[in-house]
């Protein structure tokens, strides 16, 4: 029986290399840039963070809704506080 | 804000949605009592309204907001009046508030804030509307609901009507420009 040769480059890195060749564009953050709207977030201001919820209520990941790092993590904080008030929904919860 | 005197603080509390207007007056005054006794100011008490909450708390699907801010100085060691007001609402609030919020805020910062619409804000909608909105009569057979429809009908036959007339004068007007540009 003939051994089967090993592959010499990682999978994973080939497939990751794949990805990154497929051209996408980036999606522009509406918070930076704005420092206005970015003073909004805020648990209270829930018609604003609802914008970043599923219709089942989880949080959109910020590969979908194009914020930058800094501002997904202070929504993220944010709808967690206010699903603690019960002013959004849990996951699974909408209604 | 490292230089302010004072601790900004905001209370968002939800209470049960029949809380009587005495209820909330003894908890304001429960509460800013406390407050006062640590020379601390309160600087505002909202009533949001009733809102329909996202998820039902206490077997309740309806709750009512209050938003309260109130300075306490450092001196007074601010941490241990957020937890006394805290343990009123364990104590003697507890039928009445429940969930609450504390919020440290920045005492140069602006007090405004966005808050979501309650159900007090909303206009009432009934059958009624919703079949004048959406111009649909079938349901509503009231003599003085259909003379109304007559009427709206008769108005909007004759503004048909005139309409109709404008795009007629508008299309000559071309058609003469045309042949002009064309002479």
């Amino acid at each position: 029986m003939v051994k089967k040769p090993k592959l010499k480059v990682n999978p994973q890195l080939l497939r990751k290399k794949a990805r990154r060749s497929v051209f996408r564009k980036k999606k522009p953050c509406r918070f930076t840039n704005n420092p206005q709207l970015a003073a909004q977030i805020n648990y209270k201001n829930t018609n604003l963070l609802k914008n970043f919820l599923t219709e089942r209520g989880k949080i959109l990941p910020s590969r979908i809704s194009g914020n930058s790092a800094f501002y997904q993590r202070q929504i993220a904080r944010e709808i967690k506080k206010a699903r603690a008030m019960a002013l959004l929904p849990f996951e699974g919860q909408a209604r | 804000m490292a230089d302010a005197k004072v601790n900004r603080y905001e209370l968002l509390l939800l209470t049960i949605p029949e809380i009587t207007q005495d209820e909330a007056e003894k908890l304001h005054g429960q509460i800013s009592k406390i407050i006062a006794q640590a020379e601390g100011t309160v600087l505002s008490w909202d009533r949001w309204g009733k809102y329909l909450l996202a998820y039902p708390v206490n077997d309740y699907e309806y709750g009512v907001y209050f938003l309260m801010r109130f300075d306490i100085p450092k001196s007074n060691s601010p941490a241990k009046v957020v937890y006394e007001i805290r343990h009123t609402f364990r104590v003697r609030f507890t039928n009445v508030v429940m969930r609450h919020v504390f919020e440290a805020l920045d005492p140069d910062g602006s007090l405004d804030y966005q808050r979501p619409e309650s159900l007090e804000d909303k206009p009432q909608r009934d059958v009624n509307t919703f079949l004048k909105e959406n111009k649909m009569t079938g349901l509503v057979d009231s003599p003085k609901h259909a003379a109304k429809e007559a009427e709206s009908q008769e108005a909007s036959e004759e503004t048909a009507s005139e309409e109709a007339a404008e795009t007629d004068a508008r299309e000559d007007q071309e058609s003469t420009q045309a042949e002009q540009e064309n002479e």
